[in-house]
């Protein structure tokens, strides 16, 4: 794999497929923040959100505005092929490494 | 009042992410601004906002989009499509092209040229290494009546006197002007007179290069003579002298010592040989010696230690001065002038041996400077004009271009980058022009240099600078106006300029033209004035039809008797008479004293030597008593002639009778006559006291009446019955007259130039005129369609464009008539003899401007008015 995903940054990538056609930076920091229960701040996920564009696991573009944003648009970021399958070599190496637990190991904890 | 996000982080923010997410950035810390609003308090809110803001501190919010991936995304093609835009314009309006370069290129040639000439003149002395430490001793004195005069001279016991006598003073040497040298290698003899006496010392402190022989030695011996290539390869066909010999006046044998290179042309000595110091001997019936603190006959170069003040210098010179004579009152006074002060700072110095030392004239300079600087300003500013005014021929372009989406910065540098090809192509047309032209004006304004490489190239900086200023400021107004306009309406064309106000900027730039032209057309009347009073004022003395012959004074007491009593066998000949210095000359002076008075009265005087013939043949009015008589054999030892001015200074109400005495000669004189004034120098002086005696040494000039002007039979005559008599000794003759009209040589040129550079400013002012008129006519003919059709004549269609550019010529003549008398008057107060500035020079100056300027724009006028109204109102 050429570019490997990070924790929050999977967390990230899940959420711009969530809000399909919708997220963009501030929807996924209140998501995170009430959905997840985790403290974020915003630029941590704007950070994060340019970093994933660069790797090429999303795209963005120019959105609407409204006036509680001083009538600057927003930047819509959208899940790429390559995004969904990082996703999903994601959740099947868990899924793989779910399954290779052996029953044993939760008991007693 | 809503909460609003804090302005200064906003802004923060803005300084510092300028790039594409720029807005989302901002616009998720406003929505998430009024989110915290609902939740906490504004305080807490702002506080996160501030926060936000400098935790987005990173590489992707700093980095900056590159523009051409953005908005052009090929700044070549961008610059490319531009230059082609530009040039398909210029292909449709070839006249505005034509007017512009041409223009511009006349206007950056002139300052060009002037450009070379500058630079030329503040390089004077540059070449020595040494120059800032280098000094030239002159010498001030005040006569009794307060009149001070500074000498270039200083007298021959000064430099001995003052060697080794100061520590801060390395070194210091003295020349003497090698006046009426004869010099021959066997049969090959010329009449030199570009040479010093000086020693080794002096090519220490100036150092010139030398191509064989060594000028620490050279100028050690007596009789050695160091030569330049040139006159090297004048006596002996090659440079390879040392060694050989030249005869000086015919007795003296000089050893070559020494080849140099050829003397720069700014240097301020000009000098084709030096000949060794040693050699130099005070010829017979000179009253002074090499040992007199006195007389000033001689140049004197020091050399001070690095960090040596030389005012202090000079101050230790002047106590030496009065240590020597502690009862003089006005003693001479030494001034210490450095030697890159010394071609631009010595104008109002006299050289008593008229030597041929170059002196430049700060004036002339600032005025080539004001003049050059004012062209360019002309020639930008009809640029900048037409630029303006045919820009709006192009709103449905920059409209069009707007609708596909160009941005106001692309519409500007599109502007911008087409009036920059245009002045860079004009620098490049100048160059070429300036350099072919610039052999010919220096041939003409007699400027002695010559264009070299890096002359050239040493002004690429300040030209390109010139230029591109100029570009920027022509492009610059339009460009802002064009890129500024409304889509719509320059789409639909119905942007005017044109407006009347004569506070516009266009009109303030036609103002400052026609000042400009008017102020430069009175300078050439006033100059003009000045020198045509200056040739044709009546002098004291007859100076048409006299030559002037210049000999060597020992052939003037070999040949004088024969060559006069030959000559005065043709009937043509009136007079014939001989002085030691020529009319137009400066004269020495001599200190006078009434012999009924004490030491103390002392004054002094100017002085010359004139056989008995003089007044004759010069035509001096004799006022009282008699001039000096071949009968009266005491006259040649106790006679003297003053002027009627003399006679004033020594305060003698009855001359004629009176005895003086000369600080210079023996005995007493007695006062014999007293004859008319008469400039005896140039007419930048007033007339001083004069006194002339019989000569005790040879002189030098001979004056020669005739009868009538007949120049060539007259020059042949006296030259055919020299051949005759002296067997081929160099003589020289020139007229009198023209030989005076040398002294106004330098007014002449800056006349010459004032005049030519004022026509070409009403050249190029009609030039823009014309530009901007035709243009005018082109945009309102519809209006004049109109006009005529409601039943207006030519006339009144005449007087709408014309009204305007009168009442500017006018404006302009009240702007620059007041400041342009002032410099005038200044100017004028360098001569004794002036003119009076007549009121009517400037009325006079701006009727021309405004026929001259008025015929341009009539011309087109007329052709407007004749059409027919039909055919301009068809078609819509």
């Amino acid at each position: 794999m050429k570019s490997s995903l990070g924790e929050f940054e999977e967390i990230v990538l899940l959420l711009v497929a969530v809000q399909h056609n919708e997220a963009y930076g501030l929807s996924i920091t209140t998501a995170i923040e009430e959905k997840l229960r985790r403290n974020v701040t915003l630029s941590s996920v704007h950070t994060a959100l340019y970093r994933l564009e660069e790797k090429g696991f999303v795209r963005s573009e120019v959105g609407g505005s409204s006036k509680e944003r001083g009538g600057r648009s927003k930047r819509i970021f959208k899940i790429t092929a390559a995004g969904k399958k990082t996703l999903e070599a994601s959740r099947e190496s868990r899924n793989m490494l779910w399954g290779m637990i052996p029953k044993i190991a939760f008991e007693g904890i | 009042m809503k909460l609003q996000p804090p302005q200064l982080a906003q802004r923060f923010f803005s300084w510092y992410c300028r790039n594409h997410l720029h807005d989302s950035i901002l616009g998720d810390l406003d929505e998430r601004f009024y989110l915290d609003l609902q939740k906490h308090s504004p305080r807490k809110a702002k506080i996160r906002y501030w926060l936000g803001v400098f935790s987005f501190i990173s590489r992707f919010t700093l980095k900056r989009d590159r523009k051409t991936s953005y908005q052009n995304p090929h700044a070549m093609l961008m610059l490319k499509s531009n230059l082609i835009g530009s040039l398909r314009f210029l292909n449709r309006n070839k006249g505005f092209a034509f007017i512009n370069i041409l223009g511009l290129t006349i206007g950056m040639t002139s300052f060009l040229l002037i450009l070379f000439f500058v630079n030329h003149e503040l390089s004077f002395d540059n070449f020595h290494q040494n120059r800032e430490h280098v000094f030239r001793v002159n010498f001030a004195f005040e006569d009794n009546s307060g009149n001070k005069s500074t000498l270039v001279n200083s007298p021959p016991a000064f430099a001995p006197g003052i060697r080794g006598k100061f520590p801060e003073m390395t070194r210091v040497s003295q020349m003497r002007y090698a006046m009426n040298c004869l010099l021959a290698n066997g049969e090959l003899s010329f009449y030199e007179d570009h040479g010093y006496y000086a020693d080794s010392v002096f090519l220490e402190i100036l150092k010139f290069d030398f191509s064989s022989g060594s000028p620490s030695t050279a100028l050690d011996e007596p009789n050695s003579i160091v030569i330049t290539k040139e006159m090297a390869k004048k006596y002996f066909g090659h440079t390879n002298a040392v060694g050989s010999t030249l005869l000086l006046n015919n007795g003296i044998p000089l050893k070559v010592t020494g080849i140099m290179s050829t003397i720069p042309t700014n240097s301020h000595l000009n000098f084709d040989f030096l000949i060794s110091f040693p050699t130099y001997v005070v010829p017979d019936g000179y009253a002074s010696d090499l040992t007199s603190w006195d007389w000033l006959g001689f140049h004197t170069y020091v050399e001070l230690e690095n960090q040596t003040d030389p005012i202090h210098f000079q101050e230790k010179l002047e106590q030496l001065f009065r240590d020597i004579h502690p009862e003089d009152d006005h003693p001479m006074q030494p001034i210490v002038q450095n030697l890159s002060d010394i071609y631009l700072g010595s104008s109002d110095m006299t050289d008593d041996v008229a030597s041929h030392m170059r002196t430049g004239s700060r004036l002339n300079i600032y005025s080539l400077m004001a003049i050059a600087v004012l062209i360019l300003i002309i020639a930008a500013f009809n640029f900048s004009n037409l630029s303006n005014a045919i820009s709006v021929n192009r709103s449905k372009g920059t409209g069009i271009r707007k609708v596909i989406g160009a941005q106001r910065r692309t519409i500007m540098w599109q502007l911008l980058t087409e009036t920059m090809v245009i002045t860079l192509s004009c620098l490049v047309l100048a160059y070429g022009l300036s350099i072919l032209l610039f052999p010919k004006i220096a041939w003409l304004m007699e400027w002695d240099l010559a264009l070299s490489f890096t002359k050239v190239v040493s002004t690429l900086p300040i030209m390109t600078i010139t230029a591109m200023l100029i570009g920027l400021s022509a492009g610059l107004y339009p460009a802002l106006l064009l890129s500024r306009f409304n889509i719509i309406k320059s789409l639909k064309q119905e942007l005017k300029i044109g407006s009347r106000n004569p506070f516009q900027f266009k009109n303030m730039l036609m103002l400052l033209q026609f000042s400009i032209s008017i102020g430069l057309i009175s300078a050439t009347f006033v100059l003009t004035q000045q020198i045509n009073y200056l040739r044709n004022r009546a002098t004291g003395f007859d100076k048409d039809n006299v030559v002037v012959i210049k000999m060597l004074p020992e052939d003037m007491s070999r040949y004088f008797k024969v060559y006069k009593e030959q000559l005065m066998q043709y009937s043509a000949v009136r007079g014939i008479s001989r002085s030691d210095r020529s009319v137009g000359e400066a004269w020495p002076f001599s200190g006078i004293l009434r012999t009924d008075e004490g030491p103390e009265h002392g004054k002094m005087i100017f002085f010359n030597l004139t056989d008995h013939d003089y007044f004759k043949t010069m035509g001096i009015d004799v006022l009282d008593g008699r001039t000096f008589s071949q009968q009266n054999r005491r006259d040649s030892t106790d006679a003297v002639v003053i002027n009627r001015k003399a006679a004033t200074f020594l305060d003698l109400d009855n001359p004629v009778g009176q005895q003086v005495h000369f600080f210079d000669l023996e005995g007493p004189r007695t006062i014999i006559g007293v004859v008319e004034n008469f400039n005896y120098t140039s007419l930048h002086q007033d007339i001083g006291p004069v006194a002339m005696v019989l000569p005790f040494i040879d002189l030098e000039y001979m004056y020669v009446r005739f009868a009538d002007s007949n120049p060539t039979d007259n020059i042949h005559l006296l030259e055919t019955t020299w051949e005759q008599i002296s067997s081929g000794a160099p003589m020289e003759s020139r007229f009198l007259d023209d030989n005076l009209n040398q002294l106004y040589k330098s007014e002449e040129r800056l006349s010459y130039l004032i005049r030519f550079f004022s026509g070409l400013s009403i050249f190029l002012a009609s030039l823009g005129l014309y530009g901007i008129v035709a243009f005018m006519i082109n945009n309102r003919i519809k209006e004049f369609g109109i006009r005529k059709v409601l039943g207006a004549s030519a006339l009144s269609l005449h007087l709408l464009f014309v009204k305007q550019y009168v009442y500017q010529v006018l404006i302009a003549m009240t702007l620059v008539a007041p400041i342009l008398h002032y410099y005038l008057n200044r100017w004028l107060q360098a001569f004794a003899y002036r003119i009076v500035i007549e009121w009517w020079v400037y009325p006079l100056s701006t009727l021309l401007l405004l026929v001259i300027a008025l015929m341009t724009v009539i011309y087109q006028t007329i052709k407007a008015a004749r059409e027919n109204p039909s055919g301009i109102l068809r078609s819509e």
